[in-house]
């Protein structure tokens, strides 16, 4: 399994268990894309871990609003074409 | 076999420790002075940077090298070649793509003192075919045409990171960068049974294109030069993949909509191929010398059409007769340096002195290793890994002073300032300019703020129009000291 799939996999875990299914589904449907298959995604996917974790610990707004800015960051770059391979 | 490595840091603190003085310095510390003979050409090659992208080196160093060349009675001229089709909008596959992109990024004759081209011609067919029986992988090379012309090479490389080739160094600057568009064809794979994108890449055939929610639809089309992708009526995707050249330029398009998987074993037999042709441009070049500054080490490389932040803070310069222990020293001096907090080496997680940096923040896929290109050109043996760091010592200031008019100041300066003196003596008691006798100084050194006021008729208000009796009419709500209320203040970053 590739490192970022690894990392967000991780966070998907921890905003679920921090009872936000609708973000860690959010997630999920990006999991197989070439973002987090290569390793573009890793530094998102990392930061969404820990984002994940503080909210895990402590689901203030703050928080909440850490992930959810993230998920959307994500959602955004994705899909996006231009990452370097050559 | 252990080879000279010749090396100086990136501190500097006068004339001959600038970075462009030790340029010069480690280019004669390591012996490269003496492979120009009196009319040779010489042939800088570099990487003249990609539109767009910032990180690639100044053309200064180029300069620099070229006047060293001039100096020896050599001829030099500083060459960068035609890319592959990269991307669907690619910036330097061809000549005038290149010169283009070049000029923008300062590589033209008046900043060189050379004249800058195009070592491969137009298209990038004008090469120079050389058997490379010792290879690891090829068996021949297509060096562009004039550098195989070239007397002397000298390889002046901006080391980084790559997507593809993990690391940016003098093996590549000589294995992608000094190929003809043919050879990069070669080295990328192109028509490979094994290992070339058409053979090997897991292609989606029932990816269904979606032409509302996919605004750059077209670009699965258009992204081929030859045209081998075809959209069906159903808006699946057919591909002609056995004629598939491996210009790369499609990649990037179909990976992130997930037509493409990534594939490892095609940047693996890149990474090696690399090495193997480097062989070939050596092969071919009667006399070649090696050149690195580890400066704004990018994690993409040049080619992208972007510079992010660098992963390392700068390290200084290498040089060397042996680009596989100039490689090497540069991978260890990378390893051996803390990374710089938030770039992306950090964010990879290994931004620690002693982790290796390129394999995770240089890489555009996991697997791939800094050391494959390396390896393979110690085994079709180019080089040695193993070396001897030479520091090298500044050579004294005088070698580097400005060489149009080398005169102290009174003698460049006495007679023009008497015709026309600069300075108003005649003014203010020969003081020369209207001036307060004296200020409060330390009332504008507290970092947090002046503990004077702002002048009661301030003409410029940070608005981007000067109020006073030289710009325009002050506006009706000017604020001034001592009016406090009549505007707000506050902002995000109030200080």
């Amino acid at each position: 399994m590739a490192r970022a799939q690894d990392m967000l996999d991780e966070a998907i875990t921890l905003i679920t268990d921090a009872g936000q299914n609708e973000l860690a589904d959010r997630l999920s449907v990006q999991r197989e894309k070439f973002f987090f298959t290569s390793l573009a995604g890793v530094p998102l996917a990392n930061k969404v871990k820990k984002a994940g974790t503080a909210l895990n610990a402590d689901g203030s707004q703050a928080n909440l609003s850490m992930v959810e800015a993230l998920v959307t960051e994500i959602e955004d770059k994705a899909d996006a074409p231009g990452t370097v391979l050559t | 076999m252990t080879s000279d490595v010749y090396f100086m840091d990136a501190r500097s603190d006068s004339a001959d420790t600038s970075l462009i003085a030790k340029t010069v310095t480690v280019f004669d510390a390591a012996g490269l002075d003496e492979l120009v003979e009196p009319g040779d050409v010489v042939a800088i090659k570099l990487h003249c940077g990609e539109w767009n992208s910032s990180a690639y080196l100044r053309p200064v160093y180029a300069r620099a090298i070229a006047d060293r060349v001039k100096e020896l009675g050599g001829r030099p001229f500083v060459c960068d070649t035609t890319t592959l089709t990269y991307s669907p909008f690619s910036t330097r596959a061809t000549e005038l793509d290149l010169l283009q992109t070049a000029e923008r990024n300062g590589f033209s004759s008046a900043v060189l003192g050379c004249p800058f081209i195009a070592a491969d011609g137009y298209v990038g067919t004008s090469d120079y075919r050389v058997d490379i029986p010792e290879g690891y992988l090829l068996k021949e090379a297509y060096v562009a045409q004039a550098i195989a012309a070239a007397d002397v090479l000298i390889a002046l490389t901006h080391f980084k990171g790559h997507g593809m080739g993990v690391i940016g160094g003098a093996l590549k600057n000589l294995g992608i960068g000094a190929q003809s568009k043919r050879g990069k064809f070669n080295v990328h794979m192109g028509g490979h049974p094994k290992y070339g994108v058409g053979a090997v890449v897991e292609f989606d055939e029932k990816f269904v294109v979606d032409k509302e929610k996919d605004i750059e639809w077209e670009l699965i089309e258009e992204a081929c030069p030859i045209g081998l992708f075809e959209i069906q009526e159903d808006n699946t995707i057919a591909w002609d993949r056995d004629k598939c050249m491996t210009c790369l330029g499609c990649l990037g398009v179909m990976n992130p909509r997930g037509i493409f998987q990534p594939n490892q074993m095609l940047f693996d037999a890149t990474d090696i191929a690399i090495g193997d042709a480097a062989l070939g441009v050596v092969k071919t070049v009667p006399k070649v010398g090696f050149v690195t500054l580890a400066i704004d080490v990018s994690p993409k490389c040049d080619c992208a059409g972007f510079s992010d932040m660098p992963i390392v803070p700068n390290l200084g310069v290498f040089a060397s007769k042996d680009p596989v222990a100039i490689d090497q020293a540069c991978v260890d001096a990378v390893t051996d340096s803390p990374g710089i907090p938030g770039s992306l080496s950090d964010e990879m997680g290994v931004g620690d002195a002693g982790e290796r940096k390129f394999d995770l923040a240089g890489a555009a896929i996991e697997g791939l290793s800094e050391q494959t290109t390396i390896n393979t050109a110690v085994v079709n043996g180019l080089g040695s890994r193993n070396y001897e760091l030479h520091h090298v010592e500044p050579v004294g200031r005088e070698k580097f002073r400005f060489p149009y008019d080398e005169r102290p100041t009174r003698q460049r300066f006495a007679r023009m300032f008497e015709k026309f003196q600069p300075f108003p003596f005649d003014r203010h008691d020969g003081h020369g300019f209207d001036r307060l006798p004296e200020v409060d100084i330390e009332a504008v050194k507290p970092h947090d703020g002046p503990t004077v006021g702002t002048h009661s008729h301030a003409p410029y208000h940070g608005d981007g129009t000067s109020h006073g009796p030289n710009g325009h009419s002050a506006p009706e709500n000017q604020w001034h000291p001592g009016e406090e209320g009549t505007r707000s203040h506050s902002t995000t970053h109030e200080h």
